[in-house]
């Protein structure tokens, strides 16, 4: 699985914060990659135009053979999945 | 799921004005129409309501009542109370900078603009930390404030600095008056709003003047791995970082540079620098406490029922120009339009009150009866000097009359120059011009041409065939 995860906007933007990130769980250990496939799965989208201001939207692209398709999320991220996806994510980004 | 009209969620409401006026397909252009119409209908009622309440409910006295919650890592709001108005310090850091952060935000929007919390009406003030694993950000969410707990590699806590509480708090206050819509050039005016305030709120916490402050948004923030003071900077945007990973502060300080990109909402975290700097060069060019008649000017003007939801930065600045002309005066005016042409935004509304000394040059009728008077222009709308009398000025529009005598002028003003008719209602009608005293290439001190019948300024007679009158 193919996954490019992007992140916009926010009090603290910055132009290198948005750089997408991308990653296939065929290179990950088998662990982390199952667990990525599993919250992408489980993960609810939950983009919706913000009320307030400063907070961040976020954009999962998943590239599954020739499957492709697009998660977005806006802050405050509820759903239990896609709020560990997210960590997890911008872990893996953080640490690369 | 199929949407009524596409243009609803895409489109900022400018280009959707555009779109009504040249739209070819009809139906699009029904489409924005409609749109604009719930647009004017929403702020028509804005006004209302804030005249209404305005007049209901004095704010007598100040409603402070803080609430600061934990999400405990979670991203449920509010999460859990830990610390309410009047409790001791919690212990909690964060919980406790929270707390001191939006005291001292109310306290500056009520002891310099009277402004009685976010919505003027004494609104609880709740806000959140510890949202999030990690969380490398701070928002507004519509009704309370959040902050994240840093990830500790690129950023600190978001509490850390007084100036990001004050910010997210404003996104409250301008929620609250003019709603500026959150993208491209109102969007970028909205987050101007919370770093002016925000930054304000620190000076004043400081007791710093204009040329003491550091004008930076979020000092402190970024830990000492990254290559930079701070998120932003007021006074040089463009200069708060340049880092190998979060790359280089992208803020403009010109319209020359604005920045034209479809990411962070149409750039309002980056071309709020542009706004952000003409309120610095204003607040340096004024001197003293920024927060004082520079910050009055904004902030009337973030309140003034003209500034529309969708401004953009000349609406704005036009704005802060007739406000300056209404509650200060010529100086003031002229340091605004100087400030915003510094940023490539140029001034087009705003004409200055009227304000001390000028030179009067009338002549009445088709004659060759001409003379000048000196007045000096008072700021409660009385003019004093070789006649007295009373001034009224409405944006270009002057009117004068005597204490002495039957003269009433009405003309024009732009600038240093002033010119109308003036009538006497009886018989007497002639023509008038007023320049500032010192203006280049006008002489002043001109004798008086007289002749028999000649009229004063008041529209007097005078009996005795002039005498040569020196101004």
């Amino acid at each position: 699985m193919r996954i490019s995860f992007s992140t916009d906007g926010g009090f603290a933007f910055m132009p290198g914060l948005r750089k997408p990130f991308a990653v296939d769980t065929a290179e990950l250990p088998a662990e982390i990659a199952a667990e990525l496939e599993t919250l992408v799965r489980q993960a609810k989208p939950s983009r919706s135009t913000p009320a307030g201001a400063d907070q961040r939207s976020y954009r999962i692209e998943v590239g599954s053979g020739s499957d492709t398709y697009t998660l977005e999320f806006t802050d405050p991220v509820t759903d239990p999945a896609a709020r560990q996806l997210i960590e997890r994510l911008t872990t893996l980004k953080r640490d690369t | 799921m199929t949407h009524r009209h596409s243009i609803h969620c895409i489109l900022p409401p400018h280009m959707v004005e555009s779109i009504a006026e040249n739209a070819e397909d009809q139906r699009t252009r029904r489409a924005a129409l409609e749109l604009l119409s719930i647009d004017t209908t929403v702020r028509s009622e804005r006004i209302t309501e804030q005249l209404t309440r305005v007049m209901a409910i004095p704010s007598l006295t100040p409603h402070l009542r803080r609430y600061i919650y934990s999400a405990n890592q979670g991203q449920n709001l509010p999460g859990t109370l830990k610390r309410s108005e009047g409790q001791a310090a919690s212990g909690d850091l964060e919980v406790d900078e929270a707390y001191d952060g939006l005291g001292a935000t109310f306290k500056l929007f009520w002891d310099i603009y009277g402004r009685n919390s976010i919505d003027n009406a004494g609104l609880d003030l709740k806000g959140t930390v510890h949202f999030g694993v990690k969380y490398d950000n701070a928002f507004w969410n519509g009704s309370q404030m959040v902050f994240g707990d840093g990830d500790g590699v690129y950023f600190n806590r978001f509490t850390i600095s007084i100036d990001v509480i004050g910010h997210e708090l404003t996104h409250g206050v301008t929620g609250h008056q003019a709603n500026l819509v959150y993208h491209d050039q109102p969007g970028a005016l909205n987050e101007s709003m919370s770093d002016v305030f925000g930054s304000l709120v620190k000076q004043y916490a400081l007791n710093q003047t204009a040329d003491q402050a550091d004008w930076l948004i979020g000092e402190g923030l970024l830990t000492d791995k990254v290559n930079g003071v701070a998120l932003r900077s007021m006074k040089a945007p463009g200069t708060a970082y340049d880092d190998p990973q979060l790359g280089k502060d992208p803020q403009p300080d010109h319209m020359d540079r604005y920045v034209h990109t479809t990411a962070d909402n149409g750039g309002v975290h980056i071309n709020s620098g542009i706004p952000n700097k003409a309120f610095h060069l204003l607040a340096t060019a004024l001197g003293s406490h920024a927060w004082g008649t520079a910050g009055h000017i904004w902030y009337s003007t973030l309140c003034d029922p003209r500034l529309s939801s969708t401004a953009q930065f000349l609406d704005f600045a036009n704005l802060t120009a007739a406000n300056a002309s209404l509650f200060y005066g010529s100086d003031e005016t002229r340091a605004v339009i100087d400030a915003w042409e510094q940023v490539g935004v140029q001034v087009t509304f705003a004409t200055p009150k009227i304000s001390g000394n000028w030179v009067l040059h009338f002549s009445w009728g088709a004659t060759s009866n001409y003379a000048q008077v000196p007045l000096s222009f008072n700021g409660n709308g009385t003019f004093s000097g070789s006649l007295a009398g009373k001034w009224h000025q409405q944006d270009g529009t002057v009117l004068l009359s005597f204490d002495t005598g039957p003269a009433k002028y009405c003309g024009t003003v732009d600038g240093s120059v002033g010119s109308g008719a003036m009538t006497t209602f009886a018989g007497n009608d002639g023509a008038w011009y007023l320049t500032k005293a010192g203006t280049v290439g006008i002489r002043e001190g001109i004798l008086s041409v007289a002749e028999p019948g000649a009229v004063d300024a008041a529209g007097n007679g005078i009996s005795v065939p002039a005498e040569s009158t020196s101004a």
